[in-house]
């Protein structure tokens, strides 16, 4: 069978900076294929993808070496409007990609685009919402969707336009595990039905699940592996990469060893924050009710649940940006309304999904002096704090950081940068929301470890769809469902609970089962490398399940 | 369609995908800041609409068009949404001018290398394209039949001086905030 | 924070019209009143207009606040108008009588000036009754194809709906910002000086632009790769003109030529005195 597309050793040069992107790169794509694309931040996946559906060298200044071939022709001969009726792709954020107001409006932009007739426009949203399931959201504003409604709008609006391969950048990144499964399986579906897919994503785990027919490891813009998965499990960088239990099992001998965990202190009764049947929404909307919750000063606790569940919500209220609509929420043992804004400040240090959403000076400096100012520090005192706050978050040792305008910094180092923005007003209590999606395995445990070991933090919380995050970086694990708490738990009793796993958009991770098996009593979990260590040396049992297929 | 691999600059009219949607997300901002500048701590006492900064900023940045765009749909979507319809319809077409206008003195002005020449430049090519495009309320005189000096004391000075004043100030900040950006970001 | 405009005329007969005749009968008026003097024509096209108004259902309750800013405005504006003028006063007859003076400027003020200033009061109410209906009958999700069926670029057209599309969103991020800023205690200026209060408008007002534009680049890669810009484009709304929407823009346009023809015939640029 012809390949749908042919990659023939490219070299990709941005013209705007002069960089390499990407070089000496051979992929092919047959119909049935679902080739998955690997590596660290800026290895060039993005930069792939827009090889094959013709964004470069159409829409992007690059220099292009090597072939491109798309259903047999060179994709520098076509334009992108006719290449997307071949190559669909799905942007990493369904944000950014939605362009109707209502879901109907969305699904119908492309065929609109291509000028189908009306009939045949209305025949295509019915057959594609079916496919995805989303008849019941056909009517309602994009607005008010959740991120995985979302997404599966966005895959809705690719797929109407009947492409033959389609090419999806991270879609996992803001969905929750059950969600991102749901996607998955469609794209799935959709290789199985004689189209292909290539997905470019870093929870590596979830993807091969799906059994990929071939997976492509980048590292700097070169291929450093390339072929079937179960080869790139048996080479993969161990630490880059966040592997199947079963495979960090199998290669226990190669596993670096981890640091301990810092000690923290302990002994103080009064909760740092405390909700007393609290009930929080926006406007007549009910978000969360009844919630009876406290977390201590010294505790690490990692917030899961599904996408518009609350999550948000129930950290926004210890700071006050939303209001008890009944009950009281209480920060070391005072009601929050009477905290004034500063005094929260430092309490709580927030940092946001987004990091560009607060940074706004010309350089880093001035962003770290903001808060501090407004706290009414001296020049000394601030520059001392600044400096301490960058050094715990590791961006010290960047040239001439002080000076630098923070958004030119890379999307991980300006997620690094809010945490010192943080920092730099001496929290007591780190709050993360979602401080690692998108990011690949080696930057999410620095960026873990750093917030967690900050000098004078005592606390952490931390909302993640990330459930081996959670599990290996928190003494305790709240789930939120159904407007409440669904579980409050150490992360082995939650491991050990499997009923929790299938509900509150949860799926559970090969570590997880991992943890249910050989550490059945309760307590912390070890990082995954020394407990894969001591599985190893277990004798083989043979009940043990299969870990890393579904 | 899209920008050609080769041309380093679109031309001063072009109107791209980019385009379209950096006028529609300029009038969204217009729209948004305009109607709820109230939700930003200190702006209940500024007599002035802050937000009118973004238009000569968008001229400036991303042509002609996109200001037009920004000025006229922003403009004429916050008199839709506070429900005056197209009443006041010469200030949307003013707003666009202004847009508009900065667009046309930046495309042809050089590129300035001393940053603070650039910010002062930009300040005062601003300021001048709003003072120029505001002049289209004087359309009133002919359709509403309304004296010159009333329309220059009521109308156009009152409307020049708090949006000159938003424009020097947060112009020149914006630009010197997106000027290293638009060297990384972009195509 | 609602961005939507408020669709208040639901299932009047104007809501019931195609959108590009509740756009073009703006136009059409504004075109028959511009520059008229004469209070007395000036009413007859009121009173089309007041019917025109009718015609669109909008309830009272929703629009008196509009209506009241509305009037305000526009009263200190004429008042404004009929003190700060000389020309009006000129037009009197010489040996009109002067019915008092104007306070500050002590102009005289004859039932020439009074006339003119009821004109342009009215005028202006006229505009607004023909207008309203663009903000209250309109779904937004059907300006855009109203705007690309009137002749506009489609891509321009489009950039109408995408405007309703990023308003929510953009709203969102606004919230989110001030949130964000305030967390770092970002708190408003006590300072009276505007210069100071526009600075400390930074924090917001940056960001926001900031990463609205940044954010556009995935927009902008996201249409051109589902095809967008082509020339010829469905839209999926099918618009068209039927009999009642040809006749009230037939009306409107022959109101308009038989002013425009008597603009120049000179008929209706004496300012009616009683
Ligand atoms: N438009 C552009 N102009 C210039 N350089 C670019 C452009 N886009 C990406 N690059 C650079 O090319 C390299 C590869 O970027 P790319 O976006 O392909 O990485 P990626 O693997 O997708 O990373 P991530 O996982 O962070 O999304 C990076 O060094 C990046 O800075
Ligand atoms: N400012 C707001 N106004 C109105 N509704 C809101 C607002 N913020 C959030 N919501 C709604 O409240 C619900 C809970 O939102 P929240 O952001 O807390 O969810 P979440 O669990 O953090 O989800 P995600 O994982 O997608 O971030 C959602 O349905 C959301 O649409
Ligand atoms: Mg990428
Ligand atoms: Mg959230």
């Amino acid at each position: 069978m012809t390949a749908l597309i042919e990659v023939r050793d490219v070299s990709v040069r941005y013209l705007s900076t002069g960089h390499t992107a990407l070089a000496g790169t051979s992929l092919t794509v047959r119909p049935g294929d679902l080739t998955l694309v690997c590596g660290p931040s800026g290895c060039g996946k993005s930069t792939l993808l827009r090889l094959l559906n013709g964004l470069i060298p159409h829409a992007y200044r690059a220099e292009v070496t090597g072939e491109v071939l798309v259903g047999g022709a060179p994709v520098a001969g076509r334009s992108i409007r006719d290449l997307s009726t071949v190559v669909g792709t799905m942007l990493q954020d369904p944000r950014k990609q939605i362009v109707g107001t209502t879901v109907a409006a969305e699904i119908a932009f492309g065929p609109e685009n291509l000028g189908l007739s009306r009939a045949e426009i209305r025949g295509r949203i019915a057959e594609v919402a079916g496919r995805v399931g989303i008849e019941h959201l056909l009517d309602r504003a994009t607005a008010s969707l959740s991120g995985g409604e979302l997404q599966m709008v966005a895959f809705a609006g690719v797929l109407v336009m009947r492409p033959q391969v389609i090419v999806v950048d991270e879609p996992l990144a803001n969905l929750d595990p059950a969600a991102g499964l749901r996607l998955m399986r469609e794209i799935r579906r959709f290789a199985d039905e004689g189209g292909a897919a290539v997905v470019v994503e870093h929870r590596v785990e979830e993807i091969l699940e799906f059994s990929p027919t071939g997976v492509l490891y980048l590292e700097e813009g070169r291929p450093r592996h390339q072929g079937p998965a179960e080869g790139f499990l048996k080479v993969a960088p161990v630490g880059h990469v966040k592997l199947p239990f079963s495979t960090l099992v199998a290669r226990a001998a190669e596993l670096p060893a981890v640091p301990e965990p810092a000690a923290r202190g302990s002994g103080v009764t009064v909760p740092r924050l405390e909700y007393h049947g609290v009930g929080l929404g926006y406007g007549e909307r009910t978000v969360l009710s009844g919630v009876d919750l406290s977390l201590g000063p010294y505790e690490r606790v990692a917030v899961l649940g599904r996408n518009g569940a609350g999550k948000s919500t129930l950290l926004r209220a210890a700071v006050s940006l939303v209001d008890a609509t009944r009950g009281e929420v209480l920060v070391d043992g005072a009601p929050v309304a009477e905290r004034s804004v500063l005094s929260l400040a430092t309490t709580f240090g927030y940092v946001f999904q987004n990091p560009g959403q607060a940074l706004f000076c010309a350089t880093v400096g001035q962003e770290l002096a903001f808060g501090p100012r407004n706290l009414g520090w001296s020049a000394e005192k601030i520059a001392e704090e600044s400096g301490r706050a960058l050094r715990a978050v590791l961006l010290d040792g960047e040239a001439q950081i002080m000076a630098r305008p923070p958004r030119t910094l890379s999307f991980g180092q300006q997620r690094r940068l809010t945490v010192a923005l943080a920092l730099a007003m001496r929290p007591r209590t780190l709050i993360l929301d979602e401080p690692t999606a998108g990011q690949d395995l080696r930057t999410t445990t620095e960026f873990m470890g750093h917030a967690l070991a900050a000098g004078h933090v005592e606390s952490v919380y931390f909302i993640t769809h990330d459930v081996d995050l959670a599990l290996t970086h928190a003494d305790r694990v709240i789930v939120v469902d159904d407007g409440g708490i669904a579980a409050d738990a150490t992360p082995a009793e939650l491991a050990g609970d499997e009923a929790v796993w299938s509900r509150a958009g949860l799926a559970a991770t090969s570590l997880v089962r991992a943890v249910r098996e050989h550490l059945p009593d309760a307590g912390s979990i070890p990082h995954p490398f020394d407990l894969a260590r001591r599985v190893a040396l277990l004798p083989p049992s043979p009940s043990s399940p299969q870990e890393g297929t579904p | 369609m899209s920008t050609d691999a080769t041309t380093p600059r679109e031309p001063v009219l072009s109107l791209s995908s980019r385009t379209v949607v950096y006028g529609a997300v300029g009038a969204a901002l217009y729209a948004v800041l305009g109607l709820f500048s109230f939700l930003i701590p200190g702006t209940q006492a500024v007599q002035v609409r802050p937000a009118f900064a973004l238009v000569p900023f968008f001229g400036k940045r991303f042509g002609v068009i996109a200001g037009l765009f920004t000025g006229l749909v922003g403009n004429a979507i916050i008199d839709l949404i506070s429900g005056y319809g197209l009443t006041y319809w010469n200030w949307s077409v003013a707003n666009g001018l202004v847009g508009a206008l900065a667009g046309l003195l930046f495309a042809y002005l050089p590129p300035i290398a001393n940053e603070a020449l650039r910010l002062v430049v930009t300040a005062l090519g601003a300021l001048l394209a709003t003072a120029v495009g505001l002049l289209f309320v004087f359309t009133d005189i002919w359709v509403q039949g309304i004296d010159v000096t009333t329309v220059i004391s009521i109308n156009y000075l009152p409307a020049l001086i708090s949006d000159a004043i938003a424009v020097v100030i947060l112009v020149p900040a914006l630009d010197a905030i997106w000027e290293p950006l638009s060297k990384r970001t972009g195509r | 924070m609602d961005v939507t405009p408020r669709y208040l005329g639901a299932g009047s007969f104007l809501s019931r019209r195609d959108p590009r005749v509740l756009l073009l009968v703006p136009v059409l008026y504004i075109v028959a009143v511009a520059g008229v003097d004469d209070l007395r024509v000036v009413l007859a096209c009121t009173a089309v207009a007041l019917a025109y108004y009718r015609a669109a259902g909008i309830p009272w309750r929703g629009v008196r606040a509009n209506w009241a800013f509305m009037l305000t405005l526009t009263t200190l504006l004429v008042l404004a108008n009929s003190i700060l003028t000389s020309a009006v006063s000129a037009q009197a007859g010489p040996g009109e009588q002067v019915l008092f003076n104007a306070p500050i400027t002590h102009s005289p003020v004859t039932w020439t000036t009074l006339s003119y200033a009821a004109t342009v009061l009215v005028r202006y109410v006229s505009l607004a009754l023909v207008s309203f209906p663009v903000a209250f009958n309109i779904a937004p999700s059907d300006l855009g194809v109203a705007f690309a069926r009137l002749g506009l670029s489609q891509r321009l057209a489009y950039g109408v709906d995408l405007t309703f599309r990023f308003l929510p969103s953009t709203a969102a991020s606004l919230r989110e910002t001030v949130d964000a800023q305030r967390i770092r205690g970002y708190e408003h200026s006590r300072s009276r000086n505007p210069v100071r209060r526009l600075l400390s408008l930074r924090p917001v007002v940056v960001p926001l632009t900031v990463n609205a534009l940044i954010d556009a680049e995935d927009t902008v890669n996201a249409m051109d790769l589902r095809g967008f810009g082509g020339r010829h484009r469905t839209w999926m709304r099918d618009l068209a003109f039927d009999r009642t929407d040809l006749l009230i823009l037939a009306g409107f346009s022959a109101v308009a030529a038989v002013m425009v023809t008597a603009k120049i015939l000179g008929l209706t640029g004496e300012v009616w005195v009683p």
